[in-house]
């Protein structure tokens, strides 16, 4: 009974803490907020940076440091923060148009592969809910297939239609489960990397004595695949890789 | 290079009969031709046998550095077995020969040797060979021709390569790598790809001729030479070995010729390289020639804010890599972002012209008139010997009001992005009352887990619930069982009413109505009727306690007496009764299960 106690009030610490983060954290929101009206980009970007360095993770918080940072003529990083927001909020429309045009800045042009219209039409369901959202709408697809068979054994009337609610909620469960799981998949195994300096270059292997493939300038996006020490082992979306210093990227 | 025709000339044969004597060491040599043409392949072998498998060492041969050698080596084996006067002997003997494949370079008399060789206590003098080379003009002739003696550095410069092949010339190709032989003192670009042959009258006599040209730049002042550029072809060589009746044969078409790979290099030639003078103009990079510039909009009337293109286009003559961005004016109410280049070359004539499109996004700040001149390129006329400016025509754009702020960086753009430029970033988020970690994903908590177990124990909750309102419609006893709890408490209530309404007999009604109504129903059995023995031996039957059923039957004849024997009862001992029978009942309840 003790135990239980101390481990209640740890939970009720933990939790105070957290919350005491979060309002901390909207308070310098809101003075990030309030220099960047008045048009102190520096100011408003150091303290977006603070509220994130508190390790509150935010569409808006990196919406707003995007914004800031990108006033403030940092290509680079104020794509990560944007590449961040969207990642948190995928169907923002503020979040995608500044991204759009923060990327169209960037002296490299990447072509992505051309992709088929079903896979552009998949690929565009995928994109189209957060994780966090993806996680609650499985969770409510369950409940409601398991609460339509509940009703059914439960009452008299209506029984076809709650039948069919349950049946609909397991086919769209399953045929939302791929794309749930390839996102968590993305989230815990993908990392993409932003170049934050000027120019990077990409060698054909992990040290600057290996051959220089090419010069990828700010802000050009990479998939990360390994960690070589102080190297990186990436991808460009074009699907061409090699070897860069870890510390000129900015992980989203 | 085959062996066949092997004419021994001035070269000592000692291409010794092996079986004449056994000597330890034996060695000689053979030469293929002595009279070849430059670039012309021929054969020297040196022989030599030993009696035993060794590894020998290669021959010495002086006069190799006229030629172009290649070598390599072979060895072979060879036996003989001899009967003198009944006696017979066997012997074996080593041959190993050393090949020299030697092509000349130069036209000239050259002496080949002398040749020896050496071998542990072995030495011997193999002798030497003339050799005469001649020029190899009975195939292909080369000639080279400059179109200008002297050039600034940069200017454009017409290099022909006249290749007059006679007959039995084929696969003429230039050779690979081709700025070596040019030299790294010019840029060049070849402008016939590929080689086609037209008829020309040389010395009154119509030739088929193939000219290669080739663009150059001069890159540095001062005297400069190109070497003559060899040009690779093969001729058929016929075989003449006297008349026979297999002559018709001798011939290539049967396969009674030699292919042979001849090499002829053009004349070298000199040029005088001339600096450019001094007071270039300002965004001058070294484009010397001729040169023309245009520009264009693709629009002339848009609202501040919104992009236009302006496509700048330079064509000329000088090299291609000095044909860098023009010069723009200065443009205050313009955002001006780095061009997009596209470059294209064209042979006109004998000259190579070079286009390059340069393609602007101007974003205007402000709402005017403004008019774009001196779009310019500044460069070097040689024909004048002055430097010179390539200009656009003034530009009119009309500027309306629109939204002015822009942001403020200058990269290269793609044509379908300048749109997007066009505006600005949208503005800052500010309807947050608190900050949500939205990072915070909800798989990773234990809650959430546990969170999915609720929809199954649901279920498995509906379930129990079915199972249990089903076997009260099919279970009379279960259902009589189940209800008579509720249906006691009620009766209880009831006779808490009369008792503080002060209705004795009331209240000891509904008492007696509540003991038997639940044995009753929590039996299944209907007490009613039935004497209190009975009723107390059924309660026994079912497991009730002893303690139990005497209050049981005492509760029963005090609500007896006091109904039908009139007896009275005081309101303590009503309360006490009225306790007394909740406890039983409960008692029951718990015994009767």
């Amino acid at each position: 009974m003790k135990s239980l106690i101390a481990l209640l009030f740890a939970f009720a610490a933990i939790t105070t803490l957290h919350a005491t983060d979060l309002s901390a954290a909207t308070e310098l929101f809101k003075q990030g907020n309030a220099a960047y009206e008045k048009g102190s980009f520096e100011e408003a970007a150091a303290a977006y940076q603070k509220a994130e360095d508190l390790g509150v993770a935010n569409a808006r918080l990196y919406y707003n440091h995007g914004n800031a940072l990108f006033r403030l003529n940092q290509l680079g990083p104020a794509i990560l923060s944007y590449e961040r927001a969207r990642k948190l909020a995928p169907l923002d429309e503020d979040i995608a148009a500044n991204l759009r045009f923060a990327q169209a800045r960037v002296v490299d042009k990447i072509p992505e592969p051309e992709r088929n219209v079903l896979t552009k039409i998949l690929w565009g369901l995928h994109s189209a809910y957060s994780l966090h959202t993806g996680v609650w709408i499985a969770f409510g697809l369950f409940a409601l297939a398991f609460a339509g068979v509940c009703a059914t054994l439960l009452l008299a009337t209506s029984r076809w239609l709650f039948i069919t609610l349950s049946t609909i909620s397991v086919l769209a469960l399953l045929a939302f489960s791929p794309s749930l799981f390839y996102k968590i998949h993305q989230q815990e195994s993908e990392e993409y990397g932003i170049v934050l300096s000027q120019s990077v270059e990409m060698y054909s292997g992990p040290g600057e004595n290996y051959q220089v493939l090419a010069k990828v300038h700010e802000g050009t996006r990479f998939e990360i695949v390994e960690l070589h020490g102080e190297w990186l082992s990436v991808k460009l979306a074009n699907g061409k890789g090699g070897y860069v210093k870890a510390d000129r990227l900015g992980k989203v | 290079m085959p062996m066949s025709n092997l004419r021994f000339l001035s070269l000592p044969i000692l291409l010794l009969s092996w079986g004449s004597s056994f000597a330890a060491i034996q060695a000689g040599a053979n030469l293929s031709t002595n009279q070849v043409m430059t670039g012309e392949a021929f054969v020297l072998q040196v022989q030599v046998s030993d009696d035993k498998k060794e590894e020998l060492p290669w021959p010495q041969v002086g006069g190799l550095e006229h030629f172009q050698v290649s070598k390599n080596t072979s060895m072979s084996s060879s036996s003989q077995t001899t009967i003198v006067n009944g006696h017979v002997s066997q012997s074996s003997a080593y041959i190993t020969t050393f090949v020299y494949t030697l092509t000349a370079q130069q036209p000239g008399n050259f002496t080949l040797g002398p040749i020896r060789y050496e071998f542990k206590d072995f030495k011997q003098e193999l002798g030497s060979a003339a050799i005469t080379v001649s020029k190899s003009v009975a195939g292909l002739a080369a000639q080279s021709f400059l179109s200008k003696r002297k050039a600034y550095v940069g200017e454009q410069i017409l290099y022909t390569l006249r290749i007059v092949p006679k007959e039995g010339v084929q696969s003429i190709s230039l050779p690979e790598g081709m700025q070596k032989f040019i030299g790294e003192k010019f840029f060049f670009e070849q402008l016939d790809k590929n080689f086609t042959p037209k008829i020309e009258t040389i010395n009154g006599q119509q030739v088929k001729v193939f000219d290669a040209h080739i663009a150059l730049f001069p890159l540095l002042a001062g005297k400069a030479s190109l070497e003559g550029i060899p040009v690779e072809y093969q001729v058929v060589r016929r075989q003449r070995r006297g008349q026979s009746m297999f002559d018709a044969f001798d011939d290539a078409f049967f396969g009674g010729g030699n292919v042979i790979t001849q090499r002829a290099i053009a004349e070298s030639q000199k040029m005088e390289v001339l600096s450019l003078p001094p007071g270039a103009p300002t965004g001058f990079t070294g484009s010397v020639g001729q040169y023309a510039l245009s520009a264009k909009v693709d629009k002339n009337a848009v609202a501040a804010g919104d992009a236009i293109t302006l496509t700048v286009t330079i064509r000329g003559n000088g090299q291609p890599k000095s044909m860098t961005k023009p010069v723009m004016p200065d443009l205050q109410d313009f955002e001006v972002f780095d061009p997009e280049e596209s470059s294209s070359s064209a042979q006109q004539g004998n000259t190579q012209w070079t286009t390059k499109v340069f393609k602007y996004a101007l974003v205007p700040h402000r709402q005017g008139s403004y008019k774009l001149s001196q779009i310019a390129f500044p460069y070097f006329d040689p024909e004048r010997g002055a430097y010179a400016r390539a200009e656009s025509a003034p530009i009119e754009i009309q500027v309306g009001p629109g939204k002015e702020e822009n942001a403020t960086f200058s990269r290269a753009l793609p044509q379908r992005e300048i749109a997007e430029l066009g505006s600005d970033i949208r503005h800052i988020k500010t309807d947050v009352a608190r900050l949500e970690n939205e990072g915070d994903l909800p798989y990773h908590h234990v809650w959430f887990a546990g969170l999915f177990t609720l929809p199954p124990l649901a279920l498995a909750g509906a379930l129990v619930l079915r199972r249990r309102r089903d076997r009260l419609r099919s279970d009379s006893a279960f259902l009589r069982k189940t209800q008579a709890g509720s249906k006691m408490r009620r009766r209880l209530k009831e006779a808490q009413q009369a008792l503080t309404a002060g209705k004795p007999r009331e209240f000891y009604q509904e008492l007696s109505e509540a003991l038997i109504g639940f044995v009753s129903d929590a039996l299944n059995q209907e007490f009613r009727g039935m004497t209190l023995d009975e009723a107390k031996t059924a309660l026994a039957s079912k497991g009730a306690a002893v303690g139990t059923i005497a209050t049981y039957e005492t509760l029963m004849q005090r609500c007896d007496f006091v109904r039908f024997a009139g007896l009275s009862a005081s309101a303590l001992e009503l309360k006490s009764d009225m306790d007394s029978a909740e406890k039983l009942l409960e008692q029951l309840d718990r015994e009767l299960g």
